[in-house]
């Protein structure tokens, strides 16, 4: 029990020390360009709409032909991690490790190095998603498969069957629900990615929005805004109708209409049918950057530079402390908010209202946060930190949400019964049977904030990031390795701490 | 006390409950048995005032249950069943603490989470059910039998003049059902008791008055002494 208040402690204080060294600084006209902002947002551009949605089916069909890539590798290689195709575990451990090596990197950051390496070309976006792409699938795809019932499969050996009838037979009927549900959850997911890359020079509607909001044409940057969102909300009514087994063959039609539609549109409309990613001369830059990034063709290695190594360990407390504010604030709003999102315990239209506030802040990537809010704030954390706390609001609320919507009602009732007001209800009855599973996720939430704040960074939001962005533009790749060290350092001590925290609170 | 007349009830065209009739008076022990699916949990639903949609009257002290707001029943009626369904997250004091809601403003509610208000009589409520040493203990921490006997306390705390308790041992083992049956008696002497029982032999042998429910009808409403093997016999049609 102590520990744990010192826990609650150690992190209020974080938190508060966090805050106070991340100062609000507005723009000059910061005020005003964000009542203009939030003003375009009720007068989105109507003639903008037509363009809009090409630049969504760019977005769509990118992300639909990375995820193919990603399905088909994370498929198979999947069957090998999980022991079905293999006893070895040396090679069951080598693939697992590989997932976690694929998905601890950001996609905008496979991004920067494959451009980098290979140059801009369709190819090179494509495997920047389906790279990270392949390890979350991988990881999930895995799971999936070492938690099956065993029992009736290993009758179909028993009948003769050979590996790949067992899993023809055996496996896949009983895993694809979950392969599926949860491949199109990472679908939505996807889009966004696939909006972002826009970072490296990839239409669409990423790219749009940025070209929008550089000329400051707030109306026509809304028209794409409100189309990804309606992307979003398109695919998570998929996923539900899908979850619900009302749309299963649809949803298997659609998938390889998506399939086809998205790698005829990247081969023959991207040209990428004439992309020679491994030729001689890719190959020689490639090694190029690689032999820079290990630090050989350099006067100073950054990572053998002590004084580096200290700024970069400043930034690595700064970019800490971006994530220290961001989730602080994500979980203000989102206790704030969360039980008006409930339906035992709003009015529909304020259930309705702020539901779709929820969907409308986790539609949008937190790196078109950071940079429409470039425009109101001073660079600096305090960007970064509010655009990751908005767009990961959006996600704590409606998991937190879900929670109090499906918890054991019983209790309550009997509180009720014994004379409970609504007010003494929730005190009484929710919070205590809920607060795990918030700080659970609160924590989850956390671990993903800080590998992202490398992204946000970019866009000038400090920390880690933007030194990564001002090194790349300046070629000191040794740079480069020197922040990619450290941040990697972070995620695994972020992950060493979250297991902690749930251990405690578990 | 209680009284229903011309109770009937039904659900998707079917008669849960038909014409039951039933006087209840003051501090009397009532066991309800009766087989499965005969509409006993229906009739304490609706005593509880947790089912509203039936035909005819419940009268509790000659008013319609009706007419009683959530938080007036809470001072007249208290439940008790085999799920407990105390919050598992909260320590046995405040759980036993719940049983004073009725009376509490929102703010003394929350204060009562830091600093623990009535105390003494939240205490006295877990001696009574020899749980009083458990106070502090995080109520997911306890046994079944340890729960029950926390929402007794709970009971024992809210103070109503009528319990109803569905079921309260069906999820206990034999010798702590006995407990518990005990326990319950001797804690609500002063109280009306309405209990439903599967185990006929319980009924005989604690309470007063025994009433054997049927396909939704009053099959027989006897002092337990007066009950025949006859009787149990055609009830479940052994």
């Amino acid at each position: 029990m102590n520990s744990k208040k010192t826990i609650v402690l150690i992190i209020l204080l974080l938190i508060i020390i966090s805050f106070v060294l991340t100062p609000i600084e507005m723009n000059a006209n910061g005020i005003e360009t964000a009542g203009e902002i939030i003003g375009s947002g009720f007068k989105p551009s109507i003639s903008e709409l037509p363009l809009a949605l090409e630049a969504a089916v760019t977005t769509v069909f990118y992300a639909g032909a990375g995820m193919s890539i990603a399905l088909f590798f994370s498929f198979f290689l999947s069957l090998f991690a999980s022991g079905i195709l293999t006893k070895s575990t040396r090679v069951q451990n080598t693939i697992r490790n590989l997932f976690a090596g694929m998905r601890a990197i950001h996609e905008l950051i496979w991004a920067l190095f494959f451009v980098t390496a290979f140059g801009l070309m369709p190819m090179t976006a494509l495997l920047a998603l389906a790279v990270p792409y392949t390890g979350m699938l991988g990881k999930v795809y895995t799971d999936i498969f070492s938690h099956m019932e065993l029992k009736k499969i290993k009758r179909l050996e028993g009948l003769g069957a050979t590996k790949a009838q067992m899993i023809v037979y055996g496996y896949l009927p009983q895993a694809l629900p979950q392969l599926i549900s949860y491949s199109l959850y990472r679908f939505e997911c996807a889009i966004r990615s696939s909006t972002i890359l826009s970072f490296v020079g990839v239409t669409g509607l990423g790219m749009k929005t940025q070209l929008m909001l550089n000329d400051l044409r707030f109306n026509e940057m809304f028209t794409y805004i409100y189309v990804l969102f309606l992307l979003v909300v398109i695919i998570e009514i998929w996923g539900n109708l899908y979850r619900q087994k009302k749309f299963q063959k649809g949803t298997v039609c659609i998938s390889i209409l998506l399939l086809f539609s998205s790698w005829y549109f990247i081969l023959i409309h991207e040209g990428a049918f004439y992309d020679t990613l491994i030729s001689q001369k890719n190959l020689m830059y490639a090694f190029d950057f690689l032999s820079k990034l290990l630090g050989f063709q350099t006067d100073n290695i950054a990572f053998l530079d002590l004084n580096e190594i200290s700024h970069v360990f400043l930034l690595t407390l700064k970019t800490l402390q971006m994530s220290f504010v961001a989730i602080a604030l994500s979980v203000l709003f989102m206790a704030i908010t969360v039980i008006l999102a409930t339906k035992p315990y709003s009015h529909p239209l304020v259930y309705g209202l702020i539901r779709s506030v929820y969907l409308f802040t986790r539609a949008i990537p937190e790196l078109i946060w950071a940079m429409i809010l470039v425009f109101i704030f001073k660079p600096g954390i305090w960007v970064g930190a509010l655009a990751l706390a908005i767009h990961n609001f959006g996600i704590l609320s409606k998991l937190c949400a879900e929670v109090i919507e499906t918890m054991d009602e019983k209790p309550l009732l009997a509180l009720r019964q014994a004379g409970a007001k609504k007010g003494q209800l929730l005190i009484y009855g929710v919070v205590p049977s809920v607060i795990k599973s918030f700080i659970s996720y609160s924590i989850y939430r956390w671990e993903i904030i800080l590998r992202t704040t490398i992204i946000v960074g970019l866009v000038g939001a400090g920390g880690l990031g933007y030194y990564f962005r001002l090194n790349f533009s300046w070629f000191h790749y040794s740079n480069i390795t020197l922040v990619l060290i450290f941040y990697i350092v972070l995620v695994k001590l972020a992950d060493k701490i979250s297991l902690y925290l749930n251990k405690v609170w578990g | 006390m209680i009284n229903v007349s011309q109770l009937t009830c039904k659900k998707n065209k079917i008669d849960i409950l038909k014409d039951i009739n039933l006087s209840i008076h003051s501090k009397e022990k009532i066991a309800i048995i009766g087989p499965s699916g005969a509409g006993k949990t229906t009739l304490m639903n609706i005593l509880s005032k947790q089912e509203n949609d039936y035909y005819g009257f419940v009268l509790i002290h000659e008013t319609d249950i009706k007419t009683y707001n959530h938080r007036d029943l809470a001072h007249i009626i208290g439940t008790i069943s085999q799920d407990m369904n105390l919050i598992d997250n909260l320590k046995v004091i405040h759980n036993v603490l719940a049983g004073n809601l009725k009376d509490w403003s929102f703010i003394k509610s929350i204060y009562s989470l830091i600093v623990p208000q009535e105390k003494e009589a939240a205490l006295q409520a877990l001696s009574s059910v020899h749980m009083k040493a458990h106070y502090n203990k995080k109520t997911s921490n306890l046994s079944g039998g340890e729960k029950q006997r926390v929402a007794i306390a709970r009971l024992l705390m809210q103070n109503p003049s009528i319990v109803l308790a569905d079921e309260p041992i069906a999820s206990l083992d034999p010798s702590l059902a006995r407990n518990s049956i005990e326990l319950l008696l001797s804690t609500t002497q002063d109280k009306t008791l309405i209990m439903v029982l599967h185990h006929v032999e319980y009924a005989l042998e604690y309470f007063d008055r025994v009433i054997g429910i049927k396909e939704g009808k009053v099959f027989f409403d006897k002092t337990a002494n007066l009950v025949t093997k006859e009787d149990l016999g055609a009830l479940y049609e052994l």
